[in-house]
């Protein structure tokens, strides 16, 4: 099973038309340009003791059995285990063994007071920078479920299929924006370990974080990533600040909405839908409900009101027909319920809502989705909902 | 994204063509705009002196363009003839989409001198250069550039093909698996199985034999979640493992199993091949070494010293082995003895204090270093219990550990009682410093009371003195004075004695000695006066002296007799006992103590009261005490834990063990190892272990050491993925070779031939075979430098040779030739051999310790289980009857290979692989015959068996060592079973 690399951009533009007081003219999908340094550092790791390593420790530094064959009567354990397990502590400088006396040094009693084997290490990691601004990226930025790409280019089998475009900066990098980070207080936010000393710059590479920005009336850009489960917040600071990006979202030309919407109609083969631009700006396609099915020509089911993209602009494709809308509410009701980040009947209530409203229907509950899907013999998605 | 900057020192002149400028205005003109041309080319100049304009250069042909992008438009710019300018061939107007050419390959420039507009070529100044040149270069340059770091291209091409290979095995298998029907079975019940665990293991009886494999994953079709391990198949019974939590009752009396398709392999190793893409082998010279063939120089250890002595070859590789940077590869011959000089590499590395890992592809192989290890040494073994020998058992991380804990438990139970007084809640040192302090206390209140005493005492001395005071001190000024005149007077005289002697001495003689006589008479008298004087003085001194001692008296007995003296003198002597008593309690408890062990190392004390000393003491004591609470604290604690810490203990066993054992695909699936790096990994039977394998621990260790024979068994490559090799891409195709090779030859031939003496040995001297099996195998296989030493020994009576030949060529074709069976592919089997071949077992086994018959094919293996079943009694002879590759590794006394293929068209089949009949004819540690048609095999349609079968025909007939089977019949006919 593919994972993909970012959800459909419909989905950002269903957020987007619910912020107020602006309203999203245009979606771009790109690549946004980061910087993977390679860096290396010693740092102070805090793995868990493990058994023999704590009690040997222990028992040298509280009980003052310090010699060698002593300690190896005391706690039981054939002398050359306790040789071993002395040669490593010594070598990450919790004792020192002189002859065979051993002690305890500051690092080692310290981290028999804290009950965690502090060790200093090298260490190698790769930190991630924002290319227009230098910027270090938060924690956030590297969970697993973050897709980073290397190069340039996405996998269309892991997308919606929209065209992703990597923005271009001609600004090179700069090791004093991550040898930075080694005085800040507060690097344990951008995914250092708190103990840290020596960060050095070993390379750097390319690497690209799919994003989706949206134009708003107001000139300003909305900005959605994996990260953030709405609005990615770092990401459009840096498009305030750096104003190549908006310059040249601006400099793509707008198409005319009703003509290019007219056009999208005479490609599609589902049927004639009729064209009328929202209150709040939104453009919508109404079709009636024979233009929805489960096969083609037709529009799948779900998506009845939900959006879709067509050089840069969307449009809410849309059914005066409930039964086809609720339906659709429903789909899409099963699908979100497997959201590995889902963890409460509230969220999932919460989320149900704001789709519903989208779709101008009333809120649906979890027990109503869940008597939905006994009726469709779902069971897997009763058991996810029942576990919430 | 490849950017590279590049300087333009000089102006750089632009000429807009007519077709832009009318583009341009057009533009402008819908957009509303007013900037002009002069416009746009300044800011391309600023753009330039900033050092951020971005280029992109493209060629047509032989015609270079550029772009450059300004904030709204897109300027293309082309060469003009003359080389002094740039034409603008285009402007438009900059699309959102026109950076994701940049996003490839772009050029940032930096032109410090500014871009100029002139309206016409002819106007430009003829100093003026268009930097047309460079542009090209840097583009250029950028193209060929690699990211740094980046892997070169035909490492890539390596590793895609390797991809492609585990990915077609791992497709054709799975479809394989999933094609089998599932397979019925009648009956279930439970066994006496030694269980590891509290896994259920359950037998199954199956309606039909043969259709499940040990260690294949199954479940039950009835319910894919209770699933389980084959652990071993006996005809029709399967004895299956499950997994935790199975309830023997789920499963139904009768039902089918399905074969679960396990990519478990497919994916470590396909895992294995993106680690290495990421550069995350430990070992960075892999790559290179297996692909370039690179070698790094080193000096081998000269003086290290094995444990065992080791022959010469032996001992190179040792010596290699511990000092080699990169990959030693040791070349081992049957009987050189591989595996001893792999156990002294590993002792000797571990003493180094070098992390080492022990692997093969095969269990049996793991296991058979691992037992040969000294005690002394920490090695563990990691993987799946089912399939480790009996003996490796004991070194499996689990057992290790269960050992450790019941060993720490054992040995501290003794000290643990012992110390259980110091913890707890009344504990008897506690009352101990109690009454300790009980009895300081006593002392030190004694003590101040003898001071008071004394105190008391003085105030007596005063009051009574009082009133006789003035008296007394008259008396001591009158008795100083009196003796003072008298010492005065005393000193006096005898300065006049003085005088008058030395006046008298003067008198006796000299001149005037007249004068001197009256002086001395002078003198005399003043002498007689001093003296009387003196006299007086000393007697009114003396009557002073008495008149003071009778006063002092008085006093004294006015002391004596007044009551309170009484009172505080036996005060005092009641105190003084009351001290001395404490004091040796005190005394009494220190013996008490050191003697109890406990005080061992506790100051003495000696009974004398010396208070200060004894605070001293008893704070030492208090220490001590203290110490010895904590200690019994943390020894119950560490009991506690030990009880129920297994897995935290079985990491740190991991991390602290000089030796590792696992197979190679172990290496990657128990989770184990997932963060543990070797500074050496040493590859037994490398010859046998393909490249995807053998990828799998290599990336996990520093350095290592290739242990094998490419001479002997290769790979296994399964037939249906030699095939899909073989058919596929296009006929031309140059990597469909690099394919098969891959599947064909292990890493290991691969290197071989190209290593250096640095970094391959051949162990020469082997110690197995007699002489003339060895001799053979040498030059056929190893071209003549193979050696033997070898105790010798008696041939078998019945051919007088260590190596011999029965000949089937002399019986008629329809008696001699095989028989081909049904089935799936073609095998064999033939009955004369068989026959013959049972009657050579049954008259010899008896001189032999142990023997095997090795041939080619399944169905003559069954063929000859039965016969020699039958002809020795009923002795189950399985483990003495296989293919090769039942054998492999291990040797007889007496090996018979019976070759079976007998037929007039030179067909030998998969005889062809030579090197089966290498393992299997060397094998023999005593005696070797060989069985089979001399006309089919010399008559091979394979040349290369032909040449084999001809060359030990004749290396044979040289020694008069092969047979007729008819002659040879009627010898062992003779002959009765078991005679001498």
């Amino acid at each position: 099973m593919t994972t993909w690399v970012i959800f459909p951009a419909r989905r950002a533009v269903e957020h987007a038309i619910t912020v107020p007081e602006l309203v999203p003219l245009r979606i771009f999908a790109v690549l946004w340009p980061l910087w993977e340094a390679d860096t290396t550092a010693t740092i102070c790791d805090e793995p868990n003791y493990d058994l023999i390593d704590r009690f040997l420790t222990r028992a040298v530094l509280d009980a003052r059995v310090d010699r060698v064959d002593d300690l190896a009567t005391f706690l039981g354990l054939p002398e050359t285990l306790v040789r071993r397990c002395l040669s490593y502590l010594s070598n990450i400088q919790h004792v020192r063994l002189d002859g065979d006396t051993v002690q305890v040094t500051e690092l080692g009693a310290e981290s028999v007071r804290a009950d965690i084997r502090f060790e200093w290490k090298e260490s190698r990691q790769k930190l991630l920078i924002e290319r227009h601004t230098g910027q270090p990226l938060p924690r956030r930025y590297y969970g697993g479920s973050i897709p980073i790409l290397q190069e340039p280019a996405v996998d269309r089998s892991r997308t919606d299929g929209s065209p992703f475009v990597p923005l271009f900066t001609a600004k090179p990098f700069e090791e004093a924006a991550v040898l930075q980070l080694e005085k800040r207080q507060d690097r344990a936010e951008f995914n250092l370990p708190r103990r840290l000393r020596d960060l050095r710059v070993l390379s750097s590479a390319d690497a690209y974080l799919p994003a989706y920005l949206l134009e708003t009336d107001t000139h300003g850009l909305l900005v959605y990533t994996m990260a953030a489960p709405e609005r990615d917040g770092f990401f459009e600071e840096v498009c305030r600040v750096t104003s190549s990006i908006g310059d040249r979202i601006q400099a793509e030309r707008r198409h005319d909405p009703q003509q290019l919407w007219t056009e999208w109609l005479a490609r599609g083969r589902a049927g004639v839908g009729t064209l009328r631009q929202l209150s709040n700006g939104v453009w919508r396609a109404t079709f009636s409900g024979d233009a929805f099915g489960p096969q083609s020509p037709h529009h799948p089911v779900n998506r009845a009101g939900t959006f879709c993209t067509y050089r840069n602009q969307f449009i809410q494709v849309w059914c005066d027909d409930d039964t086809i809308r609720r339906a659709a509410l429903f789909e899409r009701a099963f699908l979100m319920v497997r959201a590995p980040e889902l963890a409460t009947v509230a969220e999932y209530e919460h989320r149900l809502a704001a789709f519903a409203r989208q779709l101008e229907l009333p809120p649906i509950d979890a027990q109503a989705v869940r008597r939905r899907a006994i009726a469709k013999g779902r069971h897997d998605l009763v058991s996810r909902i029942d576990a919430l | 994204m490849t950017i590279a900057r590049l300087q333009l020192p000089a102006q750089i002149a632009v000429v807009p063509s007519e077709k832009a400028v009318r583009q341009f205005t057009q533009a402008q003109d819908r957009a509303g705009s007013t900037s002009g041309l002069e416009a746009l080319i300044t800011e391309l100049g600023q753009l330039g002196v900033a050092g951020a304009l971005p280029a992109y250069l493209e060629q047509k042909r032989a015609d270079w363009s550029m772009e450059v992008h300004t904030r709204h438009h897109l300027v293309r710019l082309f060469p003009t003839k003359d080389g002094h300018a740039l034409m603008i061939g285009a402007i438009s107007p900059i699309a959102f989409r026109d950076q994701e050419k940049l996003a490839r390959h772009a050029l940032v420039l930096r032109c410090p001198a500014g871009w100029w507009l002139f309206p016409q070529l002819v106007d430009v100044p003829r100093n003026i250069r268009a930097p047309w040149p460079l542009l090209v270069k840097a583009w250029t340059d950028l193209q060929d550039a690699r990211p740094p770091g980046a892997m070169p291209p035909h490492h890539e091409t390596f590793l895609d093909l390797l991809t492609e290979v585990v990915e077609a095995s791992r497709d054709i298998e799975t479809k394989r698996q999933r094609d089998s029907p599932p397979v019925p079975y009648r009956q279930k019940s439970s066994t006496r199985e030694e269980r590891h665990s509290t896994r259920g293991v359950y037998a199954f009886t199956l309606l039909r034999p043969g259709q499940l494999s040990a260690g294949s994953m199954i479940n039950l079709s009835c319910d894919e979640n209770i699933r389980g391990r084959v652990l071993a198949v006996r005809d029709s019974e399967v004895v299956i493992r499950f997994e935790p939590g199975v309830d023997y009752r789920r499963i139904p009396e009768q039902g089918t199993l399905r074969s679960l398709p396990s990519d478990r392999v497919f994916r470590t190793q396909l895992e294995t091949v993106d680690a290495l893409r990421r550069g995350k082998a430990l070992d960075p010279t892999l790559l290179a070494a297996i692909v370039d063939g690179v070698q790094h120089p080193y000096q081998p250890d000269p003086h290290a010293q094995p444990c065992e002595p080791l022959d010469e070859d032996q001992l190179g590789a040792f010596r290699r082995a511990l000092t080699v940077p990169d990959q030693l590869l040791v070349l081992g011959p049957p009987g050189t003895g591989k595996t001893r000089t792999i156990t002294q590499i590993a002792i000797e590395a571990a003493a180094r204090r070098q992390r080492v890992l022990i692997t093969s592809h095969t269990n049996r192989a793991v296991d058979n270093v691992l037992e040969k290890l000294p005690g002394s040494v920490l090695a563990i073994r990691i993987g799946n219990e089912d399939t480790m020998t009996g003996r490796a058992r004991r070194y499996m991380l689990e057992a290790q550990v269960d050992t450790l804990r019941e060993d720490i438990l054992a040995a501290t139970a003794a000290e643990h009682s012992r110390l259980a007084i110091f913890s707890g809640p009344e504990p008897v040192p506690a009352r101990f410093l109690a009454h300790l302090d009980v009895q300081l206390g006593h002392a030190a209140s004694a003590e101040a009371e003898l001071r008071r005493l004394t105190t008391a005492s003085q105030a007596v001395v005063n009051r009574v003195t009082a009133p006789l005071r003035p008296q007394l001190a008259a008396a001591e000024t009158a008795l100083a004075q009196a003796q003072a005149h008298a010492n005065r007077a005393v000193a006096v005289a005898q300065f006049a004695w003085t005088q008058l002697t030395d006046s008298e001495a003067k008198a006796q003689a000299g001149a005037l000695a007249f004068v001197h006589r009256w002086i001395a008479r002078r003198r005399r008298q003043r002498w007689q006066e001093r003296d009387a004087a003196a006299r007086v003085a000393g007697t009114r001194a003396a009557a002073a002296d008495e008149d003071h001692g009778e006063l002092r008296a008085h006093v004294d007995a006015l002391i004596a007799g007044d009551s309170e003296t009484h009172r505080i003198e036996a005060a005092r002597t009641a105190t003084t006992s009351s001290l001395m008593a404490a004091s040796s309690e005190v005394a009494d408890m220190a013996d008490q103590l050191r003697s109890s062990g406990v005080g061992r190392h506790l100051p003495a004390l000696t009974s004398s009261a010396d208070v200060t000393a004894w605070q001293g003491y008893r704070e030492a004591v208090a220490q001590e005490l203290a110490l010895l609470r904590c200690r019994a604290g943390l020894l119950a604690e560490w009991r506690g834990r030990v009880d129920d810490a297994a897995s935290a203990m079985q990491r740190e066993m991991v991390r602290y063990a000089e030796i590792v054992a696992a197979t190679c695909i172990g290496t990657a699936t128990s989770g184990l190892l997932d963060n543990v790096e070797f500074d050496l990994a040493i590859v037994d039977e490398a010859g046998q272990i393909s490249t995807p394998n053998l990828l799998v621990p290599l990336i996990r260790a520093r350095r290592s050491v290739l242990v094998g024979d490419h001479r002997q068994l290769p790979p296994f490559l399964d037939h249906e993925v030699e095939s899909w090799a073989s058919s596929r891409g296009a006929d031309t195709d140059p990597t469909r070779h690099r394919v098969l090779d891959l599947l064909r030859r292990s890493t290991f031939e691969m290197m071989y031939g190209a290593r250096d003496d640095l970094h391959r040995v051949m162990l020469r001297t082997q110690r197995r075979m007699p002489e003339a099996v060895a001799e053979f195998v040498s030059t056929t296989f190893y071209r003549g430098l193979l050696q033997t030493v070898h105790p010798g020994g008696p041939a078998d009576p019945v051919f007088n040779r260590t190596f011999a030949m029965i000949d089937t060529s002399d019986r008629p074709l329809d008696i001699r030739r095989e028989r081909r069976t049904q089935g799936t592919e073609p095998s064999y089997e033939n009955e004369l051999e068989a026959a013959l071949i049972t009657a050579l077992i049954g008259c010899c086994v008896e001189r032999y310790e142990d023997w095997a018959v090795i041939v080619p094919f399944a169905p003559q293996v069954r063929r000859l289980t039965r016969l020699l079943n039958a002809a020795l009694g009923g002795a189950d002879v399985s483990d003495c009857v296989g293919t090769v590759d039942s054998f492999q590794g291990g040797e007889r006394d007496l090996i018979v290979y019976g070759f079976t293929r007998s037929n007039n068209a030179g067909n030998v089949g998969f005889l062809k692989e030579l090197r089966r009949v290498n393992v299997a004819i060397s094998r023999a540690r005593r005696q070797l015959v060989v069985v089979g048609d001399r006309a089919t095999l010399c008559a091979a349609k394979d040349t290369g068996f032909a040449t084999l079968a001809r060359g030990m025909v004749d290396y044979l007939g040289r020694d008069n060592a092969i047979h007729a089977s008819q002659h040879i019949e009627q010898r062992l006919a003779r002959r009765p079973g078991g005679d001498q």
